[in-house]
């Protein structure tokens, strides 16, 4: 739709440009001819031309970016959903954000610029030749022989940058991906007085980055210098054999004007599509990235729903992840708290990584006796590392994320909300405050009672019934510590599962069972 | 708006220092529009002149300089902007070192407020804009400029009148188009850099958490977040093409108009004129070169909006680099003194009177004042409730973050000695240590970068991973993003070995033990506090330590 609305508007920019110069010619002759009745016609026929062109060109702007704009949120929407969690705990996520938010930015110039002129191009430039061909046979053959020299050039030097420009932004990724590593790191960094040291770093990768981007453009600008030339040159050729042409009497000064008028708008459309291919290049490799994770994933949207049945009892025969836990067969009953038990490395995540269907492994899950690919929709889970995301500690309890998506929860359960704080001890931490992205801002015991809490609310608001927690107390002083356990007890007692790892050997007296994990 | 420009202008002191001499750049580029005026005016002339058929000797001139513009266009182009380009690069090279320095100067303190995916934007693609300075800015600015003023001068030299309406008509037009533009344009571009930070952070934060939200269910509205942002971003993106578009059709618009105006006011002056006199400056050659050199003039003109506009983009990056990495350090955070008071080596001591420190934006302090008096060999046990204030002090032995109350290292008040010197002598071994997308290796290496690999090893064995690092494969085997492939027990210990390779006399180790398992945490204290024996070490944790090596407890309060 919107290449044809482009057709449209370049037809009506091209009819611009013929009677707009046209006009001017015959303006300027009939002065030179002293034949001032004919200059009014000239002049009105000139503005038309001018307002025509102009009206086009706003249309043409207007409607291209709206074609890139339109493009841009597809991709972006499309790659942000085919990226689930197997390829997430895969792959670089500096490098995901550079590519889904920068790289699709530099898809504006693509889509938005380079594509929309391609096709004005098309329409404009053989128009504008067959006109010159009409007013001026030679002109228009002058032009038609240079004309397709610089898409020539153009391609042939294109195809010789090609790889260097993948490169140059395959470079432009290393620098982000290192400045995020650096900026992270700099506490630690500064801790061991290394700072400094990271500032020669980054000139140093910042300097390599400008040699080799000036390596690029030089052959670059040298494709721009062909498109230049080529236009310069024949607009000089076209203007000398009219000018020789008028000497000796063979022409109508009015036929000059107006081919030496055109000349120039036949290699302005064709410049514009040789600058913007090279600024859209980098966009080009972009997209390349973007749809390597749109067609790297094939994961159907996992829509987890709380199911309303109470679970009995949950089973685990020959639970494996190859190279990372070995051969685990157990049960847990409604009312009992497992303490999944072993050393650091041991895979005492990856067992809940398995159990909530977060990696492939080898095995059985059973829920009330039958087969489930995994707990996910019965179960609520603490990980290891808090995982906080950025808002208020309530949004983060109540899983409030993206509060204006239309699907999410306009209420909250006050109720569930008081006793999951009650329950993970949270009583030093306002609800109110707002953490950075991360979870910044509150310490790390603070920041597992939070995802703590978080767990629990998904138990008493939704009904889940198996309780998941990854080294709820790592953080914790002992008498939390003990609460945080008595806690952990009761919702067991109430009639759920509770399942949690640590490695300190407190935990165990609140365990019904429990089961060694070793490495 | 005020610190805005001000901030501006140091970022542009500073292109302009990085930029050396920008000038020749400049002038090339300049060189090269002028060309392509002078290309279509001699090309007008030449026609114009040819149809009143002189002998064609009167020509020869035109025709040579006609093709040597041709090229001269072409060839200044491609010099001048291979010229802009590097200095522009060389000058954001500069503009992103001093940003990583004023973030130096915050952290850690400073930014626990720095979100992740805001850094990453702004630092990458923010110092990236500021490239536009020099480049879309001030080069369009400078040529622009040259070709109006030459060109007005050579029209002032045939028609006054005839330069002071085409200086009117390239006033007005430029007027409209950046108020077209500002009105239109400006506001949502105010909108789209802060926006796009935005989109950057949701995105970054549904990779991070992706696990957490399908757990919880959530990930749909994760993801309709994004959505929701992305077309925000992409309305504001439209309604700054309506503007630029707007603003470039007034620039088409007044350029014809110019010629058309030429035409009606230089015609009835040049009808008036007897041709066969020639002495008067009007023929109907010079007629011809203003009504289309103006054409070409116009070509330079159209750049100023643009440039303007790109300037306003500039500003836009410039103000949240401020934001994100204010150049003014709040008064919690240590700086740099002009002349600090040099610590000793010898002897080592740090002694705590009356301490007690707040971060950034809180209005009390955090915790109540501790006292302590430490020399070689002693063992300080810090402990107290979650949130009680343990880290906030070991934020302040590391000196960063101020104190209230007397800290001394080695005899010397630390408010007065360079904060990087103390760091020198306290080493720090954070809660969360940063494990780096490298080896372990590298992750070692940079505490102490002449260590060899028998040091590493000998220190690895010293922390309990020699074994693992064995199985995983030596020193070359990689950590994984933020230490991905590695659990919370390994993190802590690699960072263990990094304070031990490092050898500060003392050392400050932020609850070594929260993620390491019980039995092995006893040993780890007691390897700690041998391999120490000749330091003084502060070991931070939320539960009494039983070693004969403990020489001094505090416990630490809230406030």
């Amino acid at each position: 739709m919107y290449l044809a609305a482009g057709v449209v508007f370049a037809l009506f920019e091209v009819a611009g440009i013929v009677v707009f110069t046209g006009g001017l010619a015959h303006a300027i002759s009939s002065v030179v001819a002293r034949d001032v009745a004919r200059v009014p016609e000239a002049v009105a026929w000139t503005v038309m031309g001018l307002a025509v062109r102009a009206l086009a060109r706003y249309a043409t702007d207007v409607s291209a970016h709206a074609a890139g704009s339109a493009v841009k949120l597809q991709l972006r929407t499309e790659a942000v959903a085919a990226l689930d969690v197997r390829w997430v705990r895969s792959h670089n996520s500096a490098h995901d954000t550079t590519v889904l938010a920068n790289g699709i930015d530099a898809l504006d110039d693509y889509f938005g610029r380079f594509i929309p002129q391609l096709v004005a191009t098309a329409v404009v430039t053989p128009i504008i030749v067959v006109a010159m061909f009409r007013i001026d046979a030679t002109s228009g053959l002058a032009v038609a022989i240079t004309l397709p020299l610089i898409p020539l050039f153009m391609a042939l030097i294109g195809w010789a940058t090609r790889t260097v420009q993948d490169m140059q932004w395959h470079t432009l990724q290393a620098l982000s991906v290192s400045f995020h590593e650096v900026v992270t790191g700099l506490p630690t960094l500064l801790a061991f007085g290394r700072g400094e040291r990271q500032v020669v770093r980054i000139r140093a990768v910042t300097d390599d980055y400008r040699q080799r981007t000036m390596a690029v453009l030089r052959v670059s600008f040298l494709s721009g210098f062909a498109l230049e030339i080529g236009a310069s040159l024949s607009v000089a050729i076209v203007a000398v054999f009219i000018g020789l042409r008028l000497v000796a009497g063979d022409m109508q000064l009015v036929d000059g004007l107006w081919a030496l008028l055109l000349a120039p708008e036949a290699f302005v459309a064709v410049r514009q599509v040789g600058a913007l291919f090279h600024s859209s290049a980098e966009g080009v490799s972009a997209s390349a990235d973007v749809l390597a994770i749109i067609e790297g994933t094939s994961s159907a949207p996992d829509t987890t729903v709380v199911g309303p049945e109470s679970v009995e009892s949950v089973e685990f025969d020959a639970l494996a992840v190859p190279g990372r836990l070995s051969a685990q067969s157990w049960a847990a009953r409604s009312g009992t708290v497992t303490v999944v038990h072993g050393p650091s490395g041991a895979g005492k995540s990856t067992m809940f990584d398995a159990l909530l269907g977060f990696t492939e492994h080898a095995g059985v899950v059973r829920c009330n006796g039958r087969d489930v690919p995994h707990l996910r929709s019965v179960g609520a889970w603490s990980p290891q590392d808090a995982a906080l995301i950025a808002g208020t500690v309530e949004d983060n309890i109540v899983m409030r994320v993206a509060p204006d998506a239309a699907n999410s929860p306009a209420t909250i359960n006050i109720e569930a909300l008081s006793l999951a704080v009650q329950r993970a001890c949270l009583d030093d931490v306002p609800l109110t405050t707002v953490l950075g992205e991360g979870g910044a801002g509150v310490s790390g015991g603070q920041a597992q009672r939070i995802s703590l809490a978080r767990a629990l609310y998904r138990v008493f608001d939704s009904g889940a019934s198996v309780l998941i927690v990854d080294e709820p107390t790592s953080a914790l002083d002992s008498d939390t510590e003990a609460r945080v356990h008595r806690s952990l007890r009761t919702v067991a007692d109430e009639g759920r599962i509770v399942i949690a790892s640590s490695h300190r050997g407190s935990i165990r007296a609140i365990a019904d069972q429990t089961i060694e994990v070793v490495a | 708006m005020k610190r805005e420009r001000v901030a501006l202008a140091r970022h542009s002191t500073l292109l302009r220092a990085a930029l050396g001499s920008p000038a020749a750049g400049f002038a090339i580029m300049a060189l090269s529009a002028l060309a392509g005026v002078a290309l279509l005016g001699v090309s007008a002339w030449l026609i114009v002149r040819a149809s009143e058929m002189p002998p064609i000797l009167y020509l020869q001139m035109a025709i040579v300089g006609v093709r040597g513009f041709a090229i001269g266009k072409a060839f200044f182009r491609y010099v001048g902007r291979l010229m802009t380009h590097n200095s522009a690069f060389r000058a954001v090279a500069e503009v992103r070192v001093d940003v990583f320095q004023r973030l130096m100067r915050l952290a850690p303190a400073g930014v626990t407020r720095l979100r992740g995916g805001e850094a990453l934007s702004a630092i990458v693609r923010d110092v990236d804009t500021l490239q536009f300075y020099p480049l879309r800015v001030v080069e369009p600015l400078v040529t622009a400029s040259i070709v109006v003023a030459l060109a007005l001068a050579g029209m002032l030299a045939v028609d006054v009148a005839a330069a002071l309406v085409t200086l009117a008509i390239i006033v007005t037009s430029i007027t409209a188009s950046i108020g077209i533009d500002s009105l239109v344009a400006a506001a949502a571009i105010r909108e789209i850099a802060p926006l796009r930070a935005r989109v950057a952070a949701a995105i970054r934060e549904r990779s991070a958490r992706l696990d957490v939200f399908t757990a919880f269910g959530v990930e749909g509205n994760a993801q309709h977040g994004i959505a929701r942002l992305s077309r925000l971003l992409s309305r504001a993106e439209t309604r700054r093409s309506w503007g630029r578009a707007a603003s470039a059709t007034i620039m088409v618009v007044a350029a014809g108009s110019t010629s058309v105006v030429m035409v009606v006011m230089l015609s009835g002056a040049l009808v008036g004129t007897d041709f066969a006199v020639g002495t008067s400056a009007y023929t109907p050659a010079v007629f011809a070169v203003m009504v289309l050199g103006v054409l070409a003039v116009f070509d330079a003109v159209a750049q100023i909006p643009v440039a303007v506009a790109s300037m306003r983009e500039v500003r836009a990056s410039v103000r949240q680099i401020d934001e994100l990495a204010p150049i003014d350090v709040p008064a919690e955070i240590p700086v740099e003194t002009n002349d600090p008071v040099a610590i000793p080596d010898q002897p080592v001591s740090l002694r705590l009177d009356s301490v007690s420190a707040r971060w950034p934006g809180d209005t009390s302090d955090r915790f109540d004042p501790v006292s302590v008096d430490l020399a070689v060999g002693d063992c300080l046990v810090i402990t107290g409730e979650s949130g009680a204030g343990k880290s906030t002090l070991a934020m302040v032995l590391a000196r960063f973050l101020e104190y209230s109350g007397r800290y001394l290292v080695n005899g010397v008040e630390v408010s007065t000695a360079s904060p990087r010197r103390v760091r020198e002598i306290v080493g720090l071994c954070e809660q969360s240590p940063h494990i780096f997308d490298d080896t372990i290796r590298q992750n070692l290496l940079f505490a102490r970068d002449t260590a060899t690999d028998s040091d590493l090893w000998e220190v690895l064995e010293r922390v309990g991973l020699a074994e693992w690092a064995r199985d995983r494969g030596g020193l070359d085997t990689p950590l994984g993003e933020r230490g991905s492939l590695v659990s919370g027990g390994e993190a802590q210990r690699i960072a263990l070995a990094r304070v031990l390779l490092a050898g500060h006399p003392i050392v400050v180790l932020d609850e070594p033990t929260a993620n390491v398992d019980r039995s092995r945490a006893d040993a780890l204290i007691a390897d700690i506090l041998q391999a120490t024996s000749e330091r003084v070490v502060i070991i931070i944790a939320h539960d009494a330590l039983d070693s004969a090596r403990i020489t001094h407890r505090i416990r630490i309060t809230a406030r």
